[in-house]
Order: C-alpha cells, then structure tokens, then sequence
C-alpha cells in the first residue's frame, strides 16, 4: 500500500516535467532574429572555448584520443572504437570513472568518451567549426537550442572547469560562455560564414 | 618443527656462510698486484668465464633437502626465484639424483637463518648452472642416507633397494621418505657423495618441464614480498628527494599528520616515512608533506653526455693483442673505418615495486621482502641499525621481475628503522614514481669502434668504451685495484673474433645517479656497438655479415667458436637469411660469446609510416647442457623482449636536476603489440651448464640496428631508435 | 563511510575512506592479493579486475563506485584448482608466467577478451590489451589467449 501512494505524486510530477520540457524546447524557441554581428562576437568567444585541449582532446578529427595541455596522442594504443569509447575489452571507464581521481590524477566525468568522428573538430576554420556545430546530421540532431543546454550543463562538457591537477581549463570562464552561448542564441546563433 | 625435521637438520648455517668469505679472502690474497697486464688477465678471467659458486660448494645435504611429516620434499634454494625459472631447475636436479618425479618436490625460499642462502646473491646468468653440481650432490647423499635407512629396517643390503618417486622400494615392500625417517634412530649421511649421473643416464634433467610455481602463479596466490602481512603491521610511504644528490633541508608535515589514520611522520637524514593504518592513507599523506631539499648541482642531461665520453674519466686496458697501435699509425696503406655509438641509461621498470615488510620485536628485525641478496641486506640492517647479524633474518619472497635491479633495495632498511623506532611490523613501499626516480640505473655509455683494413681484410680492431660502474660499488675496494675496468660494465666489450691486432680500453666516468646492473650488464651496450660496427665492416668489404662472421671464427682454441659456429649456421637457415629482400623490409644478423654461452640471433623488422615493427626473432643458442628446455625458452624470449624494449624505447634522462621518468607514461616498454614472433633454436652441447639469463639479450639492439640498416638504408648508431623515425 | 559490494559473489561490507582505491580495499581490507599495485595511475594495467563485468584498473577506481556492484577478481574466476577458467587453464598449458606479478592482471584482461571476441586473432589481441609485462612473456600470453578462446568455444559446444 505505501508504494502505491507514493507512486502517484510521482507520476504526476513526470507528466508535469515532459510538458514543462517541450514548452520549453520546441514551443517556444529562445532563438531570436537579434543581432548577427553580436552572435558572431559571442561565437568566437564560443570557439576559444572548444579550441582548448580541454574539449577538443575528445574531438579529434581521426581515431586518437589527444592528452594534456599539448594534446599528445593517448598512450597505450586507446582508440576511438566502434563506439567512441575504445574497444569493447578495454573501455575508457577501464580507467575514467565519474569524477577526477585524486590517488591516481586520471580525470574522470560521467560518460567519460570521445564525441562521434561527426564532431571532429580538430584542423577545422570557425566557418568549419560552426556548421559542424549546427549540423544536426552530425550534432546528435540538436537544436541551436539543445546544444547550447548541452554545452551549457552537461557534466562531461562541465569538467573542462575542473579538469584536476595539472590540466588548464579553457581560456574562458563557465559563467562567460554559457552568457556567450545565451547571446548567440538570442542573436540567431549565427556563425561565420 | 616436525620430527623428521628434528632428524634430519643436524648443522648450522654458520659454516655455510664462513665457507663463502673464506672462498673470497683466499683469491683477494692471491690476485693483490694491480698492474695493467695483471688486470687485464683477472678482468678476462671474470669476463669470460661463468660465475663463480662461492659459498656453495661445501655444504651438508640435510640442510638443502628436508624430508617433511607429510612426505613432502623439500629443497631450500640459495638462489631466488624471480622469474628466471629456477625453482624448476633445481627441482630437476633434485628429482634426477633422488629418482623421484619433480612434482614430489617443493622448492622454497629459506630465510637467511634457516637454510642455505647463496651469500653473494642470484645474478649473472649464474642460479641454474650454480645449482646444477651442488642440488644433484645434496640429492644423492639424501637418496644414498634414505636407501641405506631403509634396507637397516629392512635387514637387508642397501645394494638391494632403490628410492623410487618419494618411496624406497626393495621387492614387493616401500616405505616413503617421511616413514623411513619416521621409523630410524638417526640418519646417517655420508661426507663423500656417491658418483653422479651424467647426461647419458638423465631421466628428468633434460626434459621439458612446467614451472613448479605455475599453479601458484595461474591462481594468483599471495607469493610476492609484498603481499605478506604480519599482525598488527602499519603501512609506510617515504617522502625522498625529486633531486639529484638532494639533501632534506627542511619540511612541514602538519597538514599529513592533520589526516586521519596517520600515526606519525618519522625523520631521517635524507628521507622522511609516513607511517599510517592504511595503505592509501600513508601515500596521499606522504604527498601532504611538503618539503624542501639542498640541491648542490641541478644535473642535466647535457652534463651526462658530456661526461659519458671516450677520452674523459680512468683509462683502462682491457684487451692487447697484437699491435694494433702501429697499423693504426701507419696511413699510407689500407683504409680505417672509425663510428661511434652510444647507449642510453636505463631503468629496470620490473612490475613489483620495491617493498619491505619489517618486524622489530625482542632485539631481533625479521624482514620479508623480494631481493636478489638476502644476505646483502641481513649485513646492511646489522651494520646501520648496530645489531648482530644473527638477530636479523631475512625471508626472502618470489621477486616481481629482478633483471638486476634488486640487489640493492633502498626500502630494506627503511623498513627496518621504521619498524624499530615504531616496535610494530611495517610495510613500506616504493610508489611507482620513487621506483623511477630514487633508484640506480643501467649507465648510459659512448662507444669508439675503429677498424683497419688492408687487402679486403680486417687487421686491426679498436674499442674504447666510456661508461659508469656496474658493480665495483657492491664488490670490496681492492677488487678496482686488482681489474681495473669494471667487469660488469665492460662486459662483453672485448673482441672474440679471429684478428690479429685487438684492442679494448675502457674510460670509467662518474655520472651523478647511482649506476648498477640491469640484465646483461654491459654485453647490451657492447653487443651493440661491436655488433653493428661489424656490420657496417662487412658493407665496407662487400662480404655477407654471417659469412664474413663466419670466417673470423676460427680459434681451433676456443671451443666457443665451433660451437658459435654451429649456432650462427642454424640460425642463418632457420631465418632463411638470403630469402628476397622487399621494400621496408629487412632482417639484420648479430652474435655474442656471453663467458661460455653462444648465442645468434636475426631480426625482421618493417617500418611502416615511422613505426618500427620486429615481425620476428630468430634465435640460436649453445648454453652448454640444458637443464630444462622449457625454462630456457621462456628467458629466450624474455630476453628478446627487453632486449628489443631496450633497444627502441628505454632512455633514462635527466633534467633539471631530476630524473625525467616517473612513470610508464614516461618510460615506455616493449608491449604486447610490440611482440614478434620467435624462433627459439636450443643446441646444447656437453656436460657444462652454463648461463641462459642474460646471453640472448646481446644480439637484439644490434640484429634490430643492422635490421634497420637493411630496411632503410639509415645507420642505427644510438639507442634507443625510438619509435618514431618520421 | 560503510560500502556494500559482491566480491567473488560474496556479500561483503567494508567500512573505509569512501575514496579509497578498490584495490587496496580488495588487498588490505578482503585480503585477496592476486590483484597488484603496479603504477597507481592506470597504466600498467596490474591491478585489473572485473566489475559488473566490466574490465577495470582497480587502483583508479575508488571503493564508494562499487556500492552494489560486483566485483570479480583471478581468485573468483574458477572456483577451485580442479575446475580451471579456460584463461587460467591456457595459461598453464602454455606455461605463461615468468615472474607472476603482472599475469593476474593480464587474466583478467584475457578473460574480458575472450568473452567479447570468441576467435581473436593475433591483432585483436594486442589491439585489446595494453597491460605492462616486463620479463617478456608477451609471446607466450598471445598463444594462451588463442587456446583460451578455444578452451571456451569447446566448453560452450559439449554444453
């Protein structure tokens, strides 16, 4: 009998949070017309943001993981893998867990692993990087707005500001780019051409 | 202690251990002129040939083999276990002259108190050879003891029963082992052993056999020095100097001893110890200190190249035949080839950190730890902590990797002190990073190979060799005086082959880290460069480099070269070496005499986008009678693997005062990727047993190098070639 | 802090720092040695063991991550001498082991292995595995791993 009463409230908060999503995602879109010049602006505060070896090391453009502030090729023969997360016997949580590791300095996020080849982003222009951005054949079929929120709150792309010891976090503080990330939205998400 | 232990253990270690120094004083009296022609004749004696058994000649069979309550055999092995197989060639040792199968037979490790424990440690190719007379010798006097208790239970003639597999058989009766023990007043060995089979006559000895700690191995059980614990044992982590030569100047450890668990930090003239309940705790703790070192000289690595050069340091001779000097004078006829060649600095790396578990109680230290000189580190503690040698014993434990890098185990007597000054058993441990940094080395070392030819013929050789000591620094002083050149760095360096002016000198350097052995000694640095300049002579000469080998083996005095001879020829038609040769393809041949093992070896590689890949390794070796085939093959190839590990990635280098390396990251090693496949070719001849740990490794880098050579047409004068040759 | 896991398939419940590595919770606390300290960084590969069935370095895996999980280490993977895992009993039939320290490690990787690619070749298996053996028995781990996928196919089909 407990369980059934406490299931309902439950349920009803469910059904509340998927309305409450799709008002908010598909809706009422928060990409506005705006200014094009300061969603360009906002986009090369954006880049400097993805052109660090914090994010960039999981978006190479080939099958290697890159390391370290000079984003070296992963030792010990790590790859991509057929699903972005090394082979299937030695996976990247073989050594990554869900958060840095102080005894050992291995850095560790939740779904520790490379982004799809899709979003390779090294030897890429910012007209390159940008339509790689919102291609949703290659973004994961994102939105603008979606990839600002995953940009803006996923824990993987949210480690880059707590990389651990030994690991500089992007040139940009959090609170700066996910403003920049909001100006763009709001500007028309624009990139350069 | 059972009853039958009581029985049969009736003398003391003491004699044992006397009988070693006596060995040692006795030649140091003997050999006490240092002069250049007297030096050069006691550096050829130990360069050439095989170990010597100090301390393990004279001994009493009961106190090798014990017979246990349960009928289990039991052989206490002066030489540790540490991967080199041999357990399982004494085990067959034992078995031939106890006609009785290996399996019956458990080899252990005795502390330094209780059994036989070779006094001047395992190391130098030298533990199954060591064994072979003295383990055969303690069996037969065991068996004849037991066979002639038996036939006095019996009423009969010990001429009538036979020991068979545990028992002693006579007609339709057996008694095991165990019983007959059980069942005598005494145990009567004889002094004079009965006469020994020969090779003829081997039932095990010979044959292939599985390791007998296999089974230990495969189940993972808790072997390794390290894995031991003893009641109420706390763990330890040193906080040791980063620096070069650096000297503790000061150090705050509030915030370490602030965390939980830590119990104290503990200050020593040059390092520190955390000491806590837990493991973990003791290590990141030791990272909370903070301290501060003296550090008279930042080293770098340009200050070691520029001391590890031909012309700096001590000169030595090693090597004068002939009058090379005046063919290298005279210019006017022939053609002199001169190269240089270096090796780099080198790190054991062996997967076992170092590790000491110590236990100060009643004025007596108990140490258990993996070392390859329990003895060395019995006569440390008793020196350093002012104890009595008999108040300290040493068990020593399987070793996680040796290769020369555990005779001298810094954490032995940190263990010690720890554990005195706390009066509770500890378990200090290197972390990986102190086993990189706070460690000794393989030394660096720079290579001049002169040639002279005159007539389409090598006529004169020149080697001159700069490099740091080896072993001098665990050898008495007058042994310097009496070689001169250290014989274990200036291994191998002389020539063997067939010309009538040779000569090798040596240029002992000092370099600022603590030099030592690494498996092979200097034969991997000398190997190389004589190997690869023979190769480049045979170019100059138009010749093929086996058969131009071939035709300077030709010393009807030296067995070594018919049966090196033989080997090459083997492995020259196993590798099919004059099969077509394709683009970025090529094999590269090299040999060596290491003392009396020969060895031969061809290498295929192929690069491919700048990667270096040895696709095979053929290797030919004599070692003279092989005990176990099986155990051979295994140091073969591990041999190849360290050697190509060593001869494309190892380079130890310093910067900033420190050692570069602190860890695997830094340090790369041969990996299961790097692996060829092997050809193993085994050609014992004789009745000798001689080395197999360590002679495989000498023509690796340099069959590798002259691989290279074929594949690219680019000269491979250094190592390591790292793996990147875009 | 109290952690709750399966060892071996034993319950068991440790009380340390939540942070502790599991493998010197799995060594000093659950007694169980097979599993090595090789690096303490993840690199070597000498404390790998299985969690949930999934290969992992245990040194960089802190103890309060495996709450419920459970854990397989080389003393769970057969249940006596007698009844070997196909990876253990290649390994003896090839004669694997030369010093000891780094095998068991390599066992646990081989046993990963086979489960996910049940006829590896020889590139398979030195793409899969990236542990640190220094007295050389790469060779011979090669070969054991071949025979322990046959062991396993052979097992599987008298099933």
């Amino acid at each position: 009998m407990n369980n059934m009463r406490h299931k309902k409230p439950l349920l009803v908060l469910l059904i509340m949070a998927t309305v409450f999503f799709i008002c908010n995602t598909t809706e009422s879109p928060a990409i506005t017309e705006g200014d094009p010049q300061k969603a360009l602006e906002a986009f090369a505060t954006i880049s400097k943001v993805l052109r660090s070896p914090r994010c960039i090391n999981c978006h190479p453009s080939d099958n290697v993981p890159r390391v370290g502030d000079d984003s070296h090729e992963h030792l010990f023969g790590v790859v991509r893998g057929a699903a972005d997360h090394n082979g299937p016997v030695q996976k990247c949580a073989t050594c990554h867990q869900n958060e840095n590791n102080a005894y050992t300095r291995i850095p560790g996020a939740p779904h520790w692993g490379l982004a799809p080849i899709g979003m390779g982003w090294q030897g890429l222009s910012d007209a390159q990087l940008g339509q790689t951005l919102l291609d949703t054949s290659r973004n994961g079929n994102r939105s603008p707005e979606a990839l600002v929120e995953h940009m803006s709150h996923d824990a993987l792309v949210l480690w880059a500001w707590d990389p651990g010891e030994g690991r500089t976090p992007p040139p940009v503080p959090l609170d700066e780019f996910r403003a920049a990330l909001q100006t763009w939205l709001e500007n028309g998400a624009t990139v350069p051409e | 202690m059972s009853s039958s232990e009581k029985d049969i253990k009736l003398t003391s270690r003491r004699n044992f251990l006397q009988t070693g120094l006596v060995l040692l004083g006795g030649s140091a009296v003997l050999l006490e002129f240092g002069c250049a022609p007297t030096q050069r004749k006691v550096f050829d004696f130990v360069d050439s040939n095989e170990a010597p058994n100090m301390g393990l000649n004279k001994f009493d069979a009961n106190f090798w083999i014990r017979i246990l309550d349960d009928n289990k055999i039991e052989l206490a092995s002066p030489k540790v276990e540490m991967g080199q197989g041999v357990f399982t060639g004494a085990a067959l040792c034992a078995a031939e002259e106890l006609n009785t199968h290996p399996r019956y037979i458990s080899v252990i490790h005795p502390t330094t108190q209780n059994g036989p424990v070779d006094p001047f440690g395992t190391g130098g190719s030298s533990s199954t050879a060591g064994l072979f007379e003295p383990v055969r010798k303690a069996a037969a006097i065991t068996r004849v003891a037991l066979e002639e208790a038996a036939a006095k239970i019996w009423k009969t003639s010990a001429s009538n029963v036979e020991a068979k597999d545990g028992k002693v058989v006579y007609a339709d009766k057996s008694l095991s082992f165990a019983e007959i023990i059980k069942q005598s007043k005494s145990i009567k060995f004889r002094k004079k052993g009965p006469a020994l089979k020969t090779r003829k006559d081997f039932q095990y000895i010979g044959t292939d056999q599985p390791r007998t700690d296999l089974l230990q191995k495969v189940m993972g059980a808790s072997i390794f020095g390290i894995d031991y614990e003893l009641p109420n044992m706390v763990y330890g982590t040193t906080v040791e100097s980063p620096y070069l030569g650096g000297k503790l100047k000061s150090f705050d450890a509030d915030e370490a001893l602030a965390m939980k668990g830590v119990l104290e930090v503990q200050e020593e003239d040059d390092y520190l110890l955390v000491v806590a309940e837990k493991r973990y705790v003791a290590e990141m703790a030791a990272r909370k200190v903070k301290a501060e070192w003296t550090v008279n000289k930042k080293w770098t690595q340009e200050d070691i190249d520029a001391a590890v050069q031909v012309g700096k340091g001590k000169f030595e001779s090693i090597q004068k035949d002939g009058n090379a000097a005046a063919v290298f004078r005279n210019k006017d006829q022939g053609k002199t080839l001169e190269f240089e060649y270096r090796t780099a600095a080198a790190a054991h790396a062996f997967m076992e950190p170092k590790g000491t578990i110590a236990r100060y109680a009643d004025g007596k230290m108990y140490i258990i730890t993996g070392t390859q000189q329990p003895n060395r580190d019995r006569v440390e503690i008793a020196k350093k902590l002012s104890m009595k040698k008999d108040d300290v014993d040493v068990q020593c434990a399987f070793l996680g990797g040796g290769f020369g890098g555990r005779f001298y185990i810094n954490k032995v007597i940190q263990a010690a002190r720890a554990s005195k000054k706390l009066g509770r058993p500890i378990h200090v441990l290197s972390t990986r990073e102190q086993d990189f940094i706070n460690n000794y080395y393989r030394p660096s070392s720079h290579h001049v190979m002169k040639a002279k030819i005159e007539n389409n013929q090598i006529v004169a050789v020149q080697h001159d060799m700069a490099t740091d000591d080896m072993i001098f620094d665990f050898m008495p002083a007058i042994m310097q005086k009496l070689m001169g050149a250290d014989p274990s760095s200036c291994h191998g360096a002389a020539f063997n082959y067939s010309i009538d002016s040779r000569v090798t000198n040596s240029w002992r350097v000092d370099t600022p880290y603590v030099t030592g052995i690494w498996r092979g000694v200097g034969i991997v640095a000398t190997s190389f460069a004589k190997e690869v300049f023979f190769d480049e002579i045979a170019e100059e000469l138009g010749q093929d480099p086996i058969e131009m080998r071939l035709a300077h083996l030709k010393d009807e005095k030296d067995a070594r070269h018919g049966r090196l001879r033989t080997v090459v020829e083997k492995v020259r038609d196993a590798s099919n070496w004059k099969g077509k040769s394709v683009a970025g393809f090529g094999k590269g041949f090299a040999c060596a005499m290491d003392r009396e093992t020969v060895v031969a070896g061809v290498a295929e590689v192929t690069v491919d986008n700048g990667k270096i890949k040895v696709t095979k390794f053929t290797l030919g070796i004599d070692a003279g009678l092989i005990v176990n085939p099986e155990g051979v093959r295994q140091q073969c190839e591990g041999c190849i693997m360290m050697g190509l590990s060593s001869a494309i990635y190892e380079e130890l280098l310093v910067k900033d005062g420190k050692v570069n390396h602190s860890n695997y990251h830094q340090y790369p090693v041969a990996m299961l990727s790097d692996s060829p496949e092997i050809e193993i070719l085994l050609l014992g001849t004789g009745e000798h047993v001689y080395g197999v740990g360590e002679p495989p490794i000498a023509p690796v880098a340099p069959a590798i190098a002259n691989a290279l050579y074929s594949a690219t047409g680019k000269r491979f004068r250094n190592t390591p070639f790292r793996n990147d040759l875009s | 802090m109290k952690i709750n896991f399966k060892i071996n398939g034993k319950a068991v419940s440790v009380d340390v720092d939540a942070d502790t590595p599991l493998l010197w919770v799995v060594r000093d606390e659950l007694k169980l040695k097979a599993t090595k300290y090789g690096c303490g960084r993840a690199m070597c590969g000498a404390c790998s063991l299985h969690v949930d069935g999934e290969l992992t370095r245990s040194c960089s895996f802190p103890v309060k991550f495996a709450e419920g999980k459970e854990v397989t280490t080389l003393e769970g993977l057969s249940p006596n001498e007698e009844e070997l895992h196909p990876v253990q009993q290649a390994w003896m039939e090839e004669n694997v082991p030369q010093c000891g320290y780094c095998q068991p490690g390599f066992m646990m990787a081989a046993a990963k292995l086979i489960k996910e690619i049940d006829n590896p070749s020889t590139e398979d298996i030195k793409a899969n595995i990236s542990n640190i053996c220094r007295c050389g028995t790469h060779p011979r781990i090669i070969k054991a791993i071949k025979r322990a996928a046959q062991i396993q196919q052979s097992k599987t089909s008298s099933l």
